[in-house]
């Protein structure tokens, strides 16, 4: 049975009039999950808002029906909705960090659901919430209902939010892109426990998501979409194995595969690099660093050749941005010896000679937010050209218009300012400010973890060129071990502050040796490996 | 923004063109004491038989640059405190936070009261003070607003590609101060009013004959009843002054908050 029927639904933009959903058509059965997979800003999030009966400021549902277990929702008034909405259809965002109120008890804010849509006797609220706790693996006990949503990990505040999503027992869940900001092994367990829950309670979802492998781990079936219309429709596998539109092939082929380094890498960049061994640029010997009491790198040893793309993987809180940090200087350095170009490198930015700050530089993992956003991005890449090569305001600008010219931009981003462009666009444009400086090593950190698919793959290929043609060293750090397959030359693991696997890629990844490595590429979702 | 501009326009043209339009000068005896309105008088006169309306005309000047003085000075210095502070995370960040909450202790008009007792009634001592009074509070804020930004990855970039600490301060962060900086400015502007133009009601700013709002309506308060113009006038002036910046501040404010926003996307 179809507890979800969506017909002919059109969204419009009211101010503009543009459609931002166009003729879409799906049903969900029960227990069923459907994915809906497309790149940002083709309507994903406006189709799934759509069966809340909400749509964004300035939208509105210009056509079609929704139905919900046979009522049709887009007919009901404000108040029914309002009732509609957390009991019969509820919802997960995709930053539980944000959307659980930071100041209300973890148990208060799980029975608020039940209480404002009055459902069950108050004094068995405590012992429903519970349950509903248990049922995601969470703690149920006083002390943890009494913490603050910051005292949890990121993982626990979206199984807080999928308990919040389905203790009312709805017949349908929204879920938008509920993993994006989770690393691999917390992913692994919040889709089991999604999967779980939706077959268990016999609730249908609607699941969005730019990632594929994702796809391949928890839906039923999928439909992609584009600009605001939905191109293919299918079971996963025929999908994901023979897709029928162009738009679905060009997904898959630019989502990075964990098994993709056999082909492209291995041992024809290992012997090369052998010869160049004295060559290397930035190396790290016995690094520590402690955060008060709170001690989070624990003697790491790294040596990064020109040229070489150097893969730093590990969870959130293994350390890795720390390190990546502490060789830039910032947070006020770390211990031990950090040698670049040969010489011993001062632990702290400002004790550093500007021909060590210019040639060793650092791309942010959110490109909005590491651009100032009051000035246009010709202004924030021509900076480094003003203070490192002394140009002239001028010169400055002309020099900076040809490198974004260079990083293939369009000529209208030199004057836009950096919310006016897209994240693609705006990370170009931060490699480009770091190639301004004329870098010998660059560390990039998870830049591409905000992006699109495809545009993370044009990211990831710009860098490899970069490389190449320049003999810049990368530093690359990511949660994401997939794409490590499809950039890196050699690559080390960290956990717990601690490198505790560490050799070239295809030795890493192809022969894992440590336990780590070898539960971080098994948890890995990947498409080809596609398993139920 | 067009009311704003209109009533702040019209404020400053009667302050700077009011003198030139004047139909008598501010001391001339016209008609007795206390007149209600007539083709002689336009707006009646005062305790002194002097035009109220000529009196209107010449006495906008003094409060309008001395509350544009003290208001420019202090959030000039409040503004540099604030960033230095702010962005310096450091012992400096305390010592200079210290010394605000010490201004801080004292309300504004007692402060300035104190000064002009101590030092006589001069114009720019007046501005001085209120100017020193209005540091910290224009401080507090920027420095609040700029550990926000500075917590931002695009100054720790400005940082790492070699921005000098003055570039940082003036090209990286004040250009997203700009928003709130206005609304505050607008604010002060309307204390500086209101203390300047209460302190010569007090008798401590401009001194008798010369006219000026404040000390007008401190002159012509016993014929409130009689001639309520001698009060009315300069009151609503003031007023006008003071809700026309709010308006313009705010209209400001708004405007450049759309060229690009603090937010983070995250």
């Amino acid at each position: 049975m179809n507890v979800v029927e969506v017909d002919r639904l059109n969204v419009e933009v009211s101010r503009t009039r543009a459609r931002v959903a166009r003729d879409v058509c799906f049903e969900i059965e029960a227990g069923k999950i459907l994915a809906l997979v497309g790149e940002s800003g083709s309507g994903k999030t406006t189709v799934a808002m759509a069966l809340l009966g909400h749509t964004r400021r300035g939208a509105t549902i210009t056509g079609g029906t929704v139905r919900l277990a046979g009522a049709d929702i887009l007919s009901l008034d404000r108040d029914s909705l309002r009732a509609m909405r957390g009991r019969d259809v509820s919802y997960i965002p995709q930053n539980p960090g944000i959307a659980l109120n930071p100041s209300q008890r973890v148990g208060r804010q799980v029975a608020e659901v039940l209480e404002t849509h009055g459902i069950g006797l108050p004094e068995k609220r405590r012992e429903r919430v519970a349950a509903a706790l248990q049922d995601v693996a969470l703690p149920s006990d006083d002390a943890f209902l009494n913490r603050y949503p910051h005292e949890l990990s990121g993982g626990q505040q979206q199984r807080l939010m999928i308990a919040m999503a389905f203790i009312a027992k709805p017949r349908a869940i929204v879920l938008d892109e509920p993993t994006t900001g989770l690393d691999i092994l917390t992913q692994a367990h919040v889709l089991s426990t999604i999967r779980d829950m939706c077959r268990r309670h016999k609730v249908c979802a609607l699941y969005i998501t730019h990632d594929l492998a994702v796809v391949a781990e928890i839906a039923d079936s999928v439909m992609v979409m584009l600009k605001g219309e939905i191109v293919e429709v299918g079971d996963k596998d025929q999908v994901l194995h023979r897709p029928a539109h162009r738009y679905t092939r060009s997904l898959l082929a630019a989502a990075p595969d964990i098994t993709a380094f056999k082909a492209s890498k291995g041992s024809a960049r290992a012997e090369p690099l052998a010869d160049k061994a004295k060559l290397a640029v930035l190396s790290g010997k016995n690094l520590s660093k402690s955060f008060g009491r709170l001690q989070v790198l624990h003697g790491l040893n790294f040596e990064l050749r020109s040229g070489e793309v150097l893969a730093l993987v590990g969870q959130s809180g293994s350390g890795k941005t720390t390190l990546g940090r502490s060789l830039m200087g910032l947070s006020g350095g770390c211990s031990g010896e950090i040698r670049f170009k040969g010489d011993l490198l001062p632990a702290a930015l400002f004790d550093r000679s500007n021909d060590q700050r210019r040639t060793l530089q650092y791309i942010y993992q959110n490109p909005h937010a590491s651009m100032n956003p009051r000035r246009t991005i010709a202004e924030n890449v021509s900076s480094p050209f003003q203070h490192f090569f002394g140009m002239s305001r001028r010169d400055a600008h002309r020099r900076s218009v040809d490198l974004l010219a260079e990083l293939s931009l369009p000529k209208s981003i030199a004057d836009a300012f950096p919310r006016e462009i897209s994240g693609g666009e705006c990370q170009r444009a931060s490699i480009a400010r770091a190639l301004a400086c004329s870098p010998d090593v660059i560390i990039c950190d998870e830049i591409t973890s905000a992006l699109d698919v495809s545009v993370q793959a044009s990211i990831i290929k710009l860098l490899q060129d970069l490389s190449r043609e320049r003999g810049l060293a990368l530093l690359f750090i990511t949660h994401n071990i997939a794409l490590v397959a499809s950039i890196a030359d050699s690559v080390a693991v960290m956990q717990g502050g601690t490198i505790v696997d560490y050799g070239p890629t295809a030795r890493v990844l192809g022969e894992p040796r440590h336990p780590y490595t070898i539960e971080l590429i098994e948890k890995t979702p990947s498409v080809s490996l596609s398993r139920r | 923004m067009a009311v704003g501009t209109a009533m702040v326009a019209l404020v400053i043209g009667v302050a700077v063109l009011g003198p030139m339009l004047a139909p008598h000068t501010p001391t001339q005896f016209v008609q007795r004491p206390y007149a209600l309105p007539s083709a002689k008088a336009l707006l009646g006169t005062d305790g002194l038989g002097r035009d109220v309306l000529s009196r209107v005309l010449n006495g906008g000047f003094s409060v309008l640059w001395m509350s544009l003085a003290a208001t420019a000075i202090g959030a000039a210095l409040g503004t540099t405190i604030g960033l230095v502070a702010g962005y310096s995370r450091s012992i400096i960040d305390d010592v200079l936070m210290w010394l605000t909450d010490v201004v801080l202790a004292f309300p504004q008009v007692v402060l300035v009261l104190l000064f002009v007792s101590m030092l006589g009634p001069q114009l720019w001592l007046i501005v001085l003070v209120v100017s020193i009074s209005h540091a910290p509070r224009v401080a507090r804020m920027v420095r609040g607003v700029t550990i926000e930004i500075v917590n931002q990855p695009f100054i720790e970039a400005a940082e790492t590609i070699g921005v000098p600490t003055r570039d940082i301060l003036l090209r990286e962060l004040l250009p997203n101060l700009v928003t709130p900086l206005m609304v505050e400015i607008g604010l002060r502007m309307t204390w500086s009013i209101g203390i300047v133009a209460g302190i010569s009601f007090l008798g401590f700013g401009i001194q008798p004959p010369a006219s000026d709002w404040g000390l007008m309506i401190s002159e012509n308060r016993d014929g409130l009843i009689l001639q309520p113009f001698g009060v009315l006038a300069p009151l609503a002036m003031i007023a006008v002054f003071t809700i026309g910046t709010n308006l313009l501040a705010e209209a400001i404010s708004r405007s450049a908050s759309n060229i690009g926003d603090v937010s983070p996307n995250t």
